[in-house]
This record gives C-alpha cells, sequence and structure tokens, in this order.
C-alpha cells in the first residue's frame, strides 16, 4: 500500500515536472472529480472513463483525482442526496425531463432516478468547468514558482534515503528493461 | 492530435472481454440477487442449490430454493424442486424483466436444513397509515371483546330465594294504599265534624217545633197571623242555608273521593311494574344471545382477523410503496446507496412483469407419485413489482386441494389495483370442508368450549378501497358436536347450553368487520343466536314461571293489608259518610216541605181571617 502511495507520488510528480499539456492534466483532474463523487458503478461512470480514453486526458492524473475525490464523496454523499432528492422531487419543472431519461431502453441502466447518481452527476456537471480551470492555474503555478523549490525540498531528500524508495528505483529499473525487451 | 484512437480501440476491446466474463458469472449474480431479495421479504435466510440463466432460450432455472422458517431456523418453511422463469430478453434493456411463463414443480414445507436459517433482527418497519391504524382499532375491538360478561355465561343462575328478589325491590304502592286509607279516615272525621256545626247552626228540630206551634190556635187578627206566617218563612230560609252547606259538604266529599279513587288505581298500577321488575330480575331478558355469539365465535375470531390485517398491510407496503408526504406522481424505494425515484407515468412500467402464468403443482406424500397429498392450480395474471404503474390490476386465482388436512379446497380469487389515486384490494374465497374441530372457538380458561367433529365451509368477501374496509365472513357448520367437559359449570346456563348444543348440529355464522372513521367494527351473527335464545326460553320458562307465581304471591302478601285497608276505607267513605250527608239533605228536605205547608196554611188563615174583619166592618 506504502509503496502504490510512493509510486503514485512520484508518478504525480514526474507528470507535473514534464513538459505534458497542462490542459490535459486539468482535464483528467476535471474528469476524475466527476467519477470520484459519483457511486463507482455507474453507467455514466463508464462513458466518462470512454472519453477519457478517447481524448488525449492523463490516465494518472484522472485516477489520482478519482482517489482524491472518492474519499470527499464519503462526506459529500448525503448533500448529493438532498441535491437530487430536491431535483427530481421537488423541482417538477424538471420531471418530463426525468421521465424521459428513465424510460426507453439503456436509460435505467444509468440510474439517474436515483438521488445521489443525479445529485452527484449534476453537481460533477457544474463543478467541471471551475474545477478544469483551477487545475490548469495549480499546474502552471507549480511550475513557475514551486518546482525547484520542492526538488530541493529536504522532505524530497528525506524520501529518497528511504528503503520504499531504492524498492521504487528497482521496480523502475525492471520496467524499463521489460519495455526494452517487448 | 487530440484522439487516440488505438487506446481507445484496446479500451473497448479491454471492456468487452471484461463483460464477456461477467456474462459467465451471471448465474452466480442472479443467485445472490434472488436469495438476498426473497431474504429481504421473509427476514430469513434464503439458499438456492443451483441457477441457470440462459440468453439464448431466455429462461432462468432455480433447482432447489429453500426459504429459512422464521419460527425454526433448523427447518424451511418452504422448499422449491424446479423453478422455471421464461423471460422476455429485449425488455431487459429497458432494465425490465418480463416473465411469459412461470412454473415450479416439488413444494415441501418443514423440510431440515443443514445450516441455521436465522438472520439478524431487522430494524422496526416505519409505522403507516394503514398498519397504524389497523393496529389501534383492533387493539380497542380486543378490549371491547375482553370485556363482554363472559362470567355471566358460566354464573348465570335463577335465584331462589323470593325474599332476596322482593329485597331488591321497592313496593311504592304499599306506601300508596296507607296514605289512601289514612286520608280517607281523616276526611271521614272531618265531614262530621262539619255536619254536626252545619246542624248547630240552626237547629232544625228546635225550627219545626216551633213552627207546629205557631199553627196551632190560630188567632183571628190577621195581622199576628200575617205575622206567624212571616216567622215559618223565616224558617224555611234558615233551612234553606242550612241544605246549601250540605250539598257544598257533598260535592266537595265526592271530589275527595274521586282523588282517592284515582291514587287507588295508580297505585294498583304500581304492584304491577313491581311484578313486571320482579320478573325483569329473574327472567332470560338479562341474557344477551349476541354477546354469547361474539364469545364463542368473535373472540378467537378477532385475533385472527388482526394477524391477517397485519398480512394485508405488509403487502400493501410492499406493493404500494407509499410514503407518508410524498406526492402522488411519485414513489420512493430506499436503497443501500440514496433514494430511487419512480416517477408514475404512463410511459413508466413495473421492472419486473409476470403477464400470465397458468401451471399447477402436486406436493406428494413421501415421494410417493401416486399418493398426492396438496395439489395447487395458480393463475397468475399481471403480476408486477410496482402495481401503480401496471396497465391492468394484479389478478391471481388460487385453487388448493388437500388430503387429510384441516381444509379439503381452498379457491382464492384476488384482484389487486394499485393504481393511483384510489387502492384496490379484493379478495373472494371460498374454504370447503374445514375441520370443525380446528375452528377456534370459546375463551381459554374463561370459556374453553370446544368443537370435536363436523365441517365447514367459508365464503369470505375481502373489499379494501381506499381506506374503506369491508370484510364479510360466512361460515355455514354442518355436523358439529360440541365438547363442553372442561367448561365451569357454576351456573344454571353452562348446563342449559350444553343440552341445547347437543341439539344443534347445523348452522351458520357471519362475521362482519368494517372499518369507519379510522375505527372497526366487528358484528357477529348467527341462526345459533336464535335457536340459544329458543332454547334457553324453552328450558328456563318452566323454571321462571314457578319463581314468577311464588314472586307474585310474594309481593301480593306484602301489599295485600295495606291494600284492603284503603279499599275499605274507600267504602266507607262513600257508603257511610255521603249517605249520612244526604241523609241530612233529605231531612232538611222534608222539614223545609212540611214548614211550607204550614206557610200555606197560614196564608190561607190570614186571607180568610181578613175576609171575615172586612165582612163584619160592611155589616
Amino acid at each position: 500500500m506504502s509503496f502504490f502511495i510512493l509510486k503514485t507520488f512520484y508518478n504525480l510528480l514526474k507528470l507535473l515536472n514534464s513538459e505534458r499539456n497542462p490542459a490535459q492534466l486539468a482535464a483528467a483532474v476535471a474528469f476524475g472529480m466527476m467519477v470520484g463523487l459519483s457511486p463507482f458503478v455507474s453507467l455514466h461512470n463508464l462513458v466518462i472513463f470512454l472519453l477519457v480514453c478517447l481524448f488525449r486526458v492523463n490516465l494518472t492524473m484522472f485516477f489520482v483525482s478519482l482517489g482524491v475525490f472518492k474519499i470527499f464523496a464519503f462526506v459529500l454523499d448525503p448533500v448529493f442526496d438532498l441535491l437530487g432528492y430536491g431535483l427530481l422531487v421537488d423541482f417538477k419543472a424538471l420531471r418530463p425531463l426525468w421521465i424521459a431519461v428513465t424510460s426507453g431502453p439503456i436509460w435505467p441502466y444509468f440510474r439517474f432516478n436515483n438521488t445521489i447518481v443525479i445529485g452527484s452527476l449534476v453537481f460533477g456537471v457544474i463543478a467541471w468547468i471551475p474545477t478544469y480551470l483551477g487545475a490548469l492555474a495549480a499546474v502552471k503555478a507549480y511550475r513557475q514558482h514551486w518546482r525547484e523549490s520542492l526538488k530541493n525540498s529536504k522532505l524530497l531528500a528525506t524520501l529518497k534515503t528511504t528503503p520504499l524508495y531504492s524498492m521504487y528505483l528497482k521496480y523502475e529499473s525492471f520496467k524499463e528493461r521489460m519495455s526494452v525487451l517487448s | 492530435m487530440i484522439i487516440r484512437w488505438k487506446f481507445f480501440i484496446s479500451v473497448l476491446i479491454f471492456l468487452g472481454v471484461i463483460s464477456w466474463v461477467l456474462v459467465f458469472c451471471l448465474d452466480g449474480m442472479v443467485k445472490s440477487a434472488v436469495e438476498s431479495g426473497i431474504s429481504s421479504i421473509t427476514n430469513t435466510k434464503t439458499d438456492v442449490s443451483g441457477l441457470k440463466v440462459s440468453l439464448l432460450n431466455s429462461s432462468l432455472r432455480i433447482h432447489r430454493l429453500e426459504i429459512a422458517s422464521k419460527a425454526d431456523p433448523m427447518k424451511n418453511t418452504i422448499e422449491f424442486s424446479d423453478i422455471t422463469i421464461d423471460f422476455q430478453t429485449l425488455p431487459l434493456l429497458e432494465r425490465r424483466f418480463i416473465v411469459d411463463d412461470f412454473s415450479m414443480t416439488g413444494i415441501q414445507w418443514g423440510t431440515p436444513r443443514k445450516t441455521s436459517g436465522a438472520l439478524p433482527p431487522r430494524a422496526p418497519r416505519e409505522e403507516t397509515w394503514y398498519s397504524g391504524i389497523s393496529d389501534k382499532a383492533f387493539a380497542k375491538l380486543e378490549d371491547e371483546f375482553n370485556d363482554l360478561p363472559v362470567s355471566q355465561l358460566t354464573t348465570f343462575s335463577i335465584p331462589d330465594n323470593v325474599d332476596e328478589i322482593l329485597s331488591r325491590l321497592d313496593f311504592p304502592a304499599v306506601d300508596a294504599f296507607k296514605k289512601i286509607a289514612t286520608d280517607a279516615q281523616e276526611l271521614k272525621a272531618n265531614v262530621k265534624v262539619h255536619l254536626k256545626e252545619v246542624a248547630d247552626l240552626s237547629d232544625e228540630k228546635k225550627l219545626l217545633s216551633e213552627a207546629r206551634e205557631l199553627t196551632k190556635n190560630v188567632p183571628q187578627d190577621p195581622a199576628e197571623v200575617l205575622r206567624r206566617a212571616e216567622m215559618i218563612r223565616s224558617f224555611i230560609n234558615k233551612l234553606g242555608e242550612q241544605k246549601t252547606e250540605y250539598e257544598g259538604i257533598l260535592s266537595q266529599l265526592k271530589k275527595d273521593y274521586e282523588s282517592a279513587e284515582k291514587t287507588y288505581r295508580l297505585a294498583e298500577t304500581s304492584v304491577q311494574q313491581t311484578y313486571r321488575r320482579a320478573r325483569d330480575l329473574v327472567g332470560v331478558k338479562a341474557l344477551d344471545t349476541r354477546s354469547i355469539m361474539k364469545i364463542i365465535f368473535g373472540t378467537q375470531w378477532v385475533k385472527h382477523a388482526h394477524e391477517t390485517m397485519k398480512m394485508h398491510s405488509q403487502l400493501r407496503r410492499v406493493l404500494s410503496h407509499i410514503t407518508q408526504g410524498s406526492d402522488e406522481g411519485i414513489e420512493i424505494y430506499p436503497r443501500a446507496s440514496g433514494r430511487d425515484v419512480v416517477f408514475v407515468s404512463p410511459k413508466k412500467k413495473p421492472s419486473v412483469v409476470l403477464t400470465k402464468s397458468e401451471f399447477s403443482v402436486n406436493v406428494l406424500d413421501g415421494g410417493d407419485r401416486k399418493d398426492i397429498e396438496q395439489r395447487y392450480a395458480l393463475d397468475l395474471r399481471n403480476i408486477t413489482s410496482a402495481p401503480s404503474l401496471s396497465p391492468e390490476p394484479m389478478r391471481a386465482k388460487i385453487q388448493a386441494m388437500f388430503k387429510d388436512m384441516m381444509v379439503a379446497e381452498v379457491s382464492l380469487d384476488a384482484h389487486l389495483d394499485y393504481r393511483r389515486p384510489e387502492l384496490k384490494d379484493i379478495f373472494r374465497a371460498d374454504v370447503r370442508r374445514i375441520r370443525a374441530s380446528d375452528w377456534p372457538v370459546g375463551i381459554p380458561k374463561l370459556f374453553p368450549v370446544k368443537i370435536t367433529s363436523g365441517t365447514a365451509d367459508a365464503h369470505v368477501e375481502f373489499e379494501f378501497v381506499g381506506s374503506q374496509l369491508v370484510w364479510k365472513n360466512v361460515v355455514k357448520f354442518q355436523g358439529v358436536q360440541w365438547d363442553f367437559s372442561e367448561v365451569p359449570k357454576a351456573g344454571v346456563l353452562t348446563p342449559l347450553l350444553e343440552k341445547i348444543f347437543a341439539d344443534i348440529s347445523n348452522f351458520t355464522v357471519g362475521f362482519t368487520l368494517n372499518s369507519r372513521n379510522q375505527a372497526i367494527d366487528l358484528d357477529v351473527s348467527s341462526d345459533l343466536s336464535t335457536l340459544i335464545q329458543a332454547g334457553v326460553s324453552r328450558l328456563l320458562d318452566q323454571k321462571l314461571k314457578e319463581l314468577e307465581d311464588r314472586i307474585r304471591r310474594a309481593i301480593d302478601g306484602r301489599i295485600e293489608s295495606s291494600k284492603a285497608l284503603a279499599a275499605q276505607e274507600l267504602k266507607d267513605l262513600q257508603g257511610q259518610t255521603m249517605s249520612a250527608v244526604n241523609a241530612q239533605i233529605d231531612a232538611v228536605n222534608a222539614s223545609t216541605g212540611e214548614l211550607k205547608k204550614s206557610l200555606d196554611d197560614l196564608t190561607r188563615k190570614t186571607r180568610d181571617a181578613a175576609e171575615d174583619k172586612i165582612k163584619s166592618g160592611f155589616q
């Protein structure tokens, strides 16, 4: 578990330190947020995942974002339940829309009639652009201001002295050899 | 380039492979869903030994479905050997499960389990409007039945002690007769005094003797004769006044007599009322035969009715999904994550539908195919997971036959219409050849009467429309024999009932349960009621008649002396006192007549004297 976290952390640093397009990373964060906040087994998450695969969205950053926002989802589920209930039940003007998207072939599998599914999805859609813009600004700010200071930080130097880091280096060299062989 | 096709296609292929693997795991997933689904309803463990889903053949086969018993976790309530479900594939795309055909074989009850079927207790469900009202109304009804005069049945007796009965009565007639006698005596004394006073006012005899003297030796002087005539005229006037006084006394006496006679008649009526009150104290009027019906049949039935209503409440809860405060256009189903909101609209259809199914199941005795122990024939139409969304009401017809069991035949026709706005349940059932000895009667310990043999046929009509319930049951008993051996025989009624019931083997009992204004009213009626009333009356009448005669004699004895005295006094008042007054009046009339005659005589003599004097003057 610790190894996985460390690996993810270094991959994340690599991504941030690389010259990849910040928009790809920001889109990954925004899509990860949408999937992370929704109940995992939802058909719309599969659609988002396919979109992430189709467009050049960074997958590592997507999964990291998904994991981080999943933690928030546990706390926010009651809020999404209330939001979803309000949209589905109290906001009667939208009822024809809900009837349309919960009837007919395939649609019922999206479970848009579930309060948490619809609440989290609507929240995710609304929050997508602010999250994308925020993440974009954060990546740019990191590369401009914090990248060098983090490289020389004591925290990173300490981490490199741990046995976990040496295990990680071995794993990386093994991965490189495997890619050369393939 | 913004799109990465190669990666996308490889992901799609990967997802396709995963889906393929999942299809192979479908059996396990459906098995788990079936087990958890049934367990959530029964709250006991459900096990499926084998399950096979075939998307190609559109069929689902379940082998050995066991539903554990709630009462005994090491036994199954029911076990099905094989269940076959043929469904439509296309509606699965709409997340709907439409069953075309459904059949099952090999039903067994009470089979042993290898593992315990107990599940952790579930949190109590929120009380619905229906279950709440039903529980409260039944609690009230049970209280009413608990207050039934059961002790009357076991302790009712005909009192033997006449004095004790008389001590519970009051006798206003005795006082009335006594008062009549006293008043009559006082009246007689008063009349005597009055008569004497009137007689003293003008001494009639003295006047008569003076008048007679005046008519003797009449002088020749006309003036003297005229004076004497004037005196007699004054005597006549005095007697006239005396007569008026006597007539006044007589008139008042008559009025007083009439009043006393009226009081006497009222007292006599009061005696009749006392007879009636005494009869009521010992008569069968105190016996309420409707209570007897409720005691014998109603008390136990109320408990069974309550259980049935609880089950119906659960059925409505499961099928209607009505939650308090929700609007009529939606149904809300709580889920592990959030809540599913189902919109009730013409477009929306139920997710699980059993369109039509007709099948029959034979339950074999010990696996012997020749020996059918139970036989069920089911005809199911439009059975759905969400009846409110169904275009047609749900129908279920069940025919069941049992060998050597408490019931021989059952036919049930259920019509469940849960489409808004008004929920409608109509159940009609006919149960034939019920073992009468299994029919619950009496009240344990208090009135433990039993039926030992005979059969009963029951017809049930249960209509629940909106919140109005009418539940009618008519049960026809035939060839019934009763057992009163355990009933306490303290009073006179139980032995009588035992005698009466020995002759009653065929009868009908009706139970009608109505819900009105959040209350439940149960009426128990029976032709047995008339038979009991007639039987009780017939047997009690002789004893009661003898007792009533004794009571009548005792009452007469208490009243007799005062009544006789009152009658005697009234007779005296009418006979002696009134006659005395009338005699006085007659005497005055006779004296007045004599005086008038004397006055005429004197008047004539005065005229003669005056004529003589005029003649002598001329001469």
